[in-house]
């Protein structure tokens, strides 16, 4: 308990400086781009309309249904990937204040977690104006779906946090992972539904997929108005405290030596 | 007060040609390891005092191990054998550039650098007009600062750097910065700051500048204490024998 609570000091503590570095990273991110934050958005956009109509003449089902699903789905895979990819640099990135400034190593990892979680803002925002445009918005679903935005709030903190020892270590994990998770987007039912899947006795690739089920417990409720099952909500939940636990696990064994590595 | 006891630190080796998951997995399959020099001692059982109010110089060859001793006096290493305590806040000064952002305007950089370096969101209000005004920069101070010349942006580094209050100093080579018109102006201002009331520790090639503002003086060497005491002595001692002596 005592760790999680003295990281809850120090984002208090520190809140000046850490958001500070999260918003220098997003208007980074879209600063001289002329079309600036609607780049991801038209992104987005064009291939969640793109491959929606296609993919649903394909897999025989309905625009209509789909590419919201569609949309819904590369929103949140876009941040649970990002999490992973980007949590590698966190502390990379941050090299130069790692080694002359003493700052709490945690302020590096909120920056991360807010940084990517405003761009799954932006994302999540996208999704729900498309949901709109083809019905499928409800108060209902947007309440049920938050249970599952925690869960994927709990998941970045332990994944960049994680991730963010890790990386610094072995820089080529970075590029691992892209790789790692190029291939995980093509099992897990983002682009496709699950039934898709479940029907040609490839059901494991969603019950035993930690990832399908972060995704559900945030997609499903949102489009059909219902909670998702109970056993997605245990899968995300235990892959996001595992996280958590050994981003303290890395933490009380790594952080004397951060500064060394930066 | 900072204490070192038998402070001792290794700076591990292996990141620096590729940690890589490869050759980490790699590893594993060989079993005819010759193991290469892991760990660079930089500090080596170095045991140390400074008091509330003392200003101690910080002097040594090349690779003596001084920035890493500042470090650890600055809570930013901590010790692979040993212990260290820090009571009061540390604003360490060991370069002049961490914060800067060349996309943000002059005046934004002193308030992020200031905010890095522990002034409070009120303090920073109330300097930031007199820091702006002692760098010189005019009008510039309103642009980006990848606008700046050399010497600009080392001079609105210099004015930031040396706006703080910290209950400890602990600086490497303060920057002077500048031309003849500005020399001046730096020299004044680096004095004001070494000599307030807090615990102060410099680490300088400058002789005279640790003679004039250090009454203890440490000297460093290979990563051990070599001498601690009085500034002229062990100053004076230095300059006699470290020519002699090897890096």
């Amino acid at each position: 308990m005592t760790p999680l609570l003295r990281e809850f000091k120090l984002a208090i503590n520190n809140f000046q400086i850490w958001t500070y570095l999260s918003g220098s990273d997003v208007k980074s991110r879209f600063r001289r781009s002329k079309l600036g934050i609607v780049w991801p958005v038209l992104h987005q956009l064009a291939f969640s309309l793109g491959a929606g109509f296609i993919w649903a003449a394909v897999f025989h089902l309905k625009p209509d249904d789909f590419i919201p699903f569609l949309t819904l789905g590369f929103a949140i895979w876009a941040f649970i990937a990002a999490a992973m990819t980007e949590g590698c640099s966190a502390f990379v990135i941050a090299h130069g204040y790692l080694k002359q400034l003493p700052l709490p190593q945690s302020i590096f990892i909120f920056r991360t977690v807010l940084t990517q979680l405003i761009f799954l803002a932006i994302g999540l925002a996208t999704a729900l104006g498309v949901l709109l445009y083809f019905g499928k918005l409800t108060l209902l679903g947007l309440v049920l779906g938050i249970p599952g935005i925690l869960i994927l709030i709990v998941y970045a903190y332990g994944a960049i946090g994680s991730l963010a020892y890790l990386g610094l270590r072995y820089r080529d994990l970075q590029h691992g992972l892209a790789g790692i998770f190029s291939l995980l987007f093509v099992v897990t039912p983002v682009i496709y539904p699950a039934e898709v899947l479940i029907k040609k006795g490839f059901a494991a690739a969603i019950y035993a997929n930690p990832f399908a089920s972060l995704i559900e417990v945030v997609r499903y409720p949102i489009l059909n108005g219902e909670l998702a099952e109970p056993l997605h909500y245990l899968a995300s939940s235990v892959f996001a405290l595992a996280f958590v636990a050994l981003r303290f696990q890395l933490g009380f064994r790594w952080s004397r030596f951060v500064p060394f590595w930066s | 007060m900072i204490e070192l006891k038998n402070v001792s630190i290794d700076y591990p080796l292996d990141p620096a040609d590729g940690a890589s998951l490869k050759s980490a997995l790699l590893n594993v399959f060989n079993r005819n390891r010759k193991q290469p020099k892991s760990h660079y001692r930089a500090l080596d059982d170095v045991s140390l005092r400074i008091n509330k109010g003392e200003r101690v110089g910080l002097i040594g060859l090349n690779g003596a191990g001084k920035s890493t001793i500042l470090r650890v006096m600055s809570g930013i290493f901590q010790p692979s054998h040993g212990s260290v305590q820090i009571v009061g806040r540390v604003s360490p000064l060991l370069d002049f550039a961490t914060g800067l952002e060349l996309h943000h305007t002059g005046l934004e950089n002193i308030r992020i650098r200031l905010m890095f370096l522990g002034e409070s969101p009120a303090s920073i209000e109330r300097k930031i007009g007199d820091i702006a005004e002692f760098s010189e920069l005019g009008e510039f101070i309103h642009l980006p600062a990848r606008t700046y010349s050399t010497g600009m942006f080392m001079r609105l580094a210099f004015a930031t750097s040396t706006a703080i209050n910290p209950e400890i100093l602990i600086a490497d080579e303060v920057v002077g910065a500048g031309d003849a018109q500005f020399a001046e102006k730096a020299r004044q201002r680096i004095e004001e700051l070494l000599s307030g009331e807090r615990t102060t520790v410099l680490s300088s090639h400058s002789m005279d500048l640790i003679r004039r503002f250090c009454h203890r003086v440490v000297w460093l060497h290979h990563g051990r204490i070599i001498a601690d005491g009085d500034s002229d002595a062990v100053i004076k001692d230095y300059e006699a024998r470290a020519p002699l002596m090897e890096r």
